[in-house]
């Protein structure tokens, strides 16, 4: 029986703000300043125990953790956890 | 900051300042500026007496430089130590001990890729838009690009870890013509004829040997190598002669049994190898 469950969040936050002028004379201006970032967080575990007891009710709290020999086998776990992250300013 | 006078003359200016988490705090920050010029030459004064024909006609450059901090792993500066739980192949107290082996080296040093770009173009648009066209020729340089790990001594003891080694250009052009137009029926047609090419070179990669099968200095990207030959054998007679004529090994250090109908390679510097 194996049972495995990850989650990633990804956050992504953009802000920036514009400003335009148009002057009787032809000449325009625009500005823009912002800021962005990402961060993706990743995590995961996973778990495996030997000997379903009942098929139809496939969970690890009703395992023997034995093979089909009988024979004692200890359950694995495994954990995994990373993230990365950007971070920009800008001026457009 | 984006500025233009009637539409006539253009200029932008972008600045970005870019960090990620994949590179150390001394290496993770860097900027980015990029500028461009337009100038709207049909919508200058001296213009008027061709606006009819081509009503649009406009010269561009830009320059730009951008950053790559994609690494196929998240923590590349870092050294990770592979542990295994009760897999070692000997007994401790009667059961397999956990293992763990020695990490491999990285380079702490890894940041940012690099890539500077100019671009000069030309876009037009004549006979009531309905004939348009652009034109453009760049050049690009990618450095301290994360190439192939470099070649060193075996003595090393290990593998060889990737690191911000390589500089690339990469110039070329692109050119497009189109024609756009509706039948007084009411149907619309166009056509469209595309051309580019661009050539990529390596301009810095630490290959002090010379290696032909990883990048060099001066190579060009997809270059293929190959012997030269001198002609195909019609005879078994000239086969032998050509055989004859390399005695220091020569076409069969390639291939054995050459005969009437195989290719003669050429001994290119004389050596008779």
């Amino acid at each position: 029986m194996y049972e495995g469950h990850n989650t990633s969040n990804y956050m992504n936050i953009n802000a920036y703000t514009e400003y335009g002028k148009q002057l009787e004379s032809g000449h325009n201006f625009k500005g823009m300043v912002g800021f962005q970032a990402e961060l993706m967080k990743y995590k995961s575990i996973s778990l495996q125990r030997e000997g379903i007891i009942v098929p139809s009710l496939p969970s690890i709290d009703i395992t023997s953790g034995t093979d089909a020999y009988g024979k004692e086998v200890a359950p694995s776990v495994t954990g995994n956890l990373s993230d990365w992250a950007t971070a920009g300013f800008l001026v457009v | 900051m984006n500025y233009d006078y009637e539409g006539r003359y253009l200029a932008e200016i972008n600045l970005r300042y870019d960090g990620t988490s994949r590179f150390r705090s001394d290496k993770r920050w860097k900027m980015f500026p990029s500028f461009s010029l337009g100038w709207n030459i049909a919508r200058e004064e001296f213009w008027k007496p061709w606006e009819d024909m081509v009503g649009t006609l406009k010269l561009r450059a830009s320059y730009g430089e951008l950053g790559n901090q994609n690494t196929k792993s998240w923590y590349p500066t870092y050294q990770t130590m592979s542990v295994n739980a009760s897999n070692g192949s000997w007994l401790v107290n009667g059961a397999k001990p956990n293992t763990a082996y020695a990490p491999g080296l990285v380079s702490s040093l890894m940041t940012w890729e690099q890539i500077k770009t100019w671009d000069i173009g030309l876009d037009f648009g004549a006979l009531g838009n309905r004939l348009t066209g652009s034109f453009d020729y760049y050049q690009r340089q990618t450095l301290d690009m994360v190439g192939p790990a470099p070649e060193l001594p075996v003595i090393l003891g290990t593998g060889v870890p990737k690191m911000n080694n390589t500089d690339l250009k990469t110039y070329g052009f692109d050119l497009s013509v189109a024609w756009n137009d509706r039948l007084k029926n009411g149907l619309g047609y166009g056509v469209k004829f595309i051309l580019s090419d661009s050539q990529t070179k390596i301009t810095r990669y630490p290959n002090q040997t010379g290696r032909l099968d990883t990048y060099r200095e001066g190579m060009k990207y997809g270059e293929i190598w190959g012997y030269t030959t001198v002609g195909i054998a019609k005879t078994q007679e000239e086969m032998d002669a050509h055989l004859a004529s390399l005695p220091n090994g020569g076409q069969d250090a390639i291939g054995s049994r050459w005969e009437a109908g195989d290719l003669m390679f050429a001994d290119v510097n004389g050596d008779g190898k």
